[in-house]
């Protein structure tokens, strides 16, 4: 009897262990509008993310082509001429969600102090911020907010339509994550 | 005040080419996104193949459009996986797609995904 209650102690744990919750369609978008210009912002919904619920480590990888500007034009802007995307395809986060516990979690949000890298253009920038979580039946549902400031990532804006563009750029985040199994 | 005729003349030809030069600017600035079904593909090939081809073939870089062929290994909403690790994004939800099915599909190849291990395709479209 003790042999199979270590058994299944043994079992129970290295299944928790490699718990993770994930998503490869999460919605990042992006706004960067400037009050009585024309909106500047951008949705991308190819985010990948995954969550670790046992130690709350949390990843997300966002293709910048993903971004999806209502204006052809501006995309091919933000691609070729900010976010210079051939060089630096990629924008990730790599963090943690300070105390967490996945028993935490109902059907309402809980808040999780969320700190991190947020690496855009290959610069790194530190994260400190809050993010929601709920479970939402077999899912756990991510969101929040993170405002940055193209100076963060040597993004350099011409003086001509820097007016244009907040200097205060919101990122909104919001994932509904699976169970990987 | 009372403009000549010459004045009037000038004035008006002013007018019209400012309206033509503003529609010029409009139509260039608010041109729509290329659809996939429009863009020729750079790269046709086997789901199978593409992973060790885009590491050696310089013309494969994001954004171009690709068509690939292979086996469905995965269905969910308006998505499909490809021989496990080519992952598709349709921007409308397509029709019925089987697992296990033979499909050929054309999409914008985005890049390749470190944490999942797969390649990642958008605006995809079924070809058959």
């Amino acid at each position: 009897m003790k042999r199979l209650l270590i058994f299944v102690h043994v079992f129970l744990s290295l299944g928790l262990s490699a718990q993770k919750f994930y998503t490869k369609t999460g919605t990042t978008e992006f706004k960067a509008s400037v009050e009585a210009f024309e909106s500047v912002e951008a949705i991308s919904k190819s985010t990948t993310a995954i969550l670790n619920t046992e130690n709350g480590e949390i990843a997300a990888l966002i293709f910048v082509k993903s971004f999806h500007f209502d204006v052809a034009l501006m995309e091919e802007h933000f691609n070729e001429n900010y976010l210079d995307t051939k060089d630096f395809p990629k924008a990730t986060f790599k963090g943690k969600l300070n105390d967490f516990d996945i028993n935490k979690l109902t059907n309402t949000w809980t808040e999780f102090k969320m700190t991190g890298t947020l690496k855009i253009r290959g610069i790194d920038k530190a994260i400190n911020n809050v993010t929601s979580l709920k479970k939402a039946g077999d899912k756990i549902i991510v969101k929040g907010l993170l405002i940055v400031s193209p100076s963060d990532f040597k993004i350099e804006i011409p003086s001509a339509v820097s007016s244009k563009i907040s200097n205060q750029i919101k990122v909104i985040i919001n994932y509904d994550l699976v169970e990987k199994k | 005040m009372i403009l000549s005729k010459k004045s009037k003349l000038i004035l008006t030809v002013i007018f019209i080419v400012s309206i033509v030069l503003l529609f010029i600017v409009t139509k260039i600035v608010y041109a729509p996104h290329e659809k996939t079904a429009d863009v020729e593909s750079v790269y046709k090939g086997k789901a199978s193949d593409f992973i060790t081809n885009m590491n050696i073939d310089t013309t494969i870089t994001a954004g171009i459009v690709i068509e690939l062929s292979g086996r469905v290994t995965s269905v969910l909403d308006s998505t499909i996986t490809i021989d496990n690790n080519i992952f598709c994004q349709f921007s409308n939800q397509p029709t019925l797609i089987n697992l296990g099915e033979n499909v050929l599909v054309k999409g914008r190849y985005i890049g390749f995904d470190d944490i999942m291990g797969e390649v990642k395709l958008d605006n995809c479209i079924l070809k058959k």
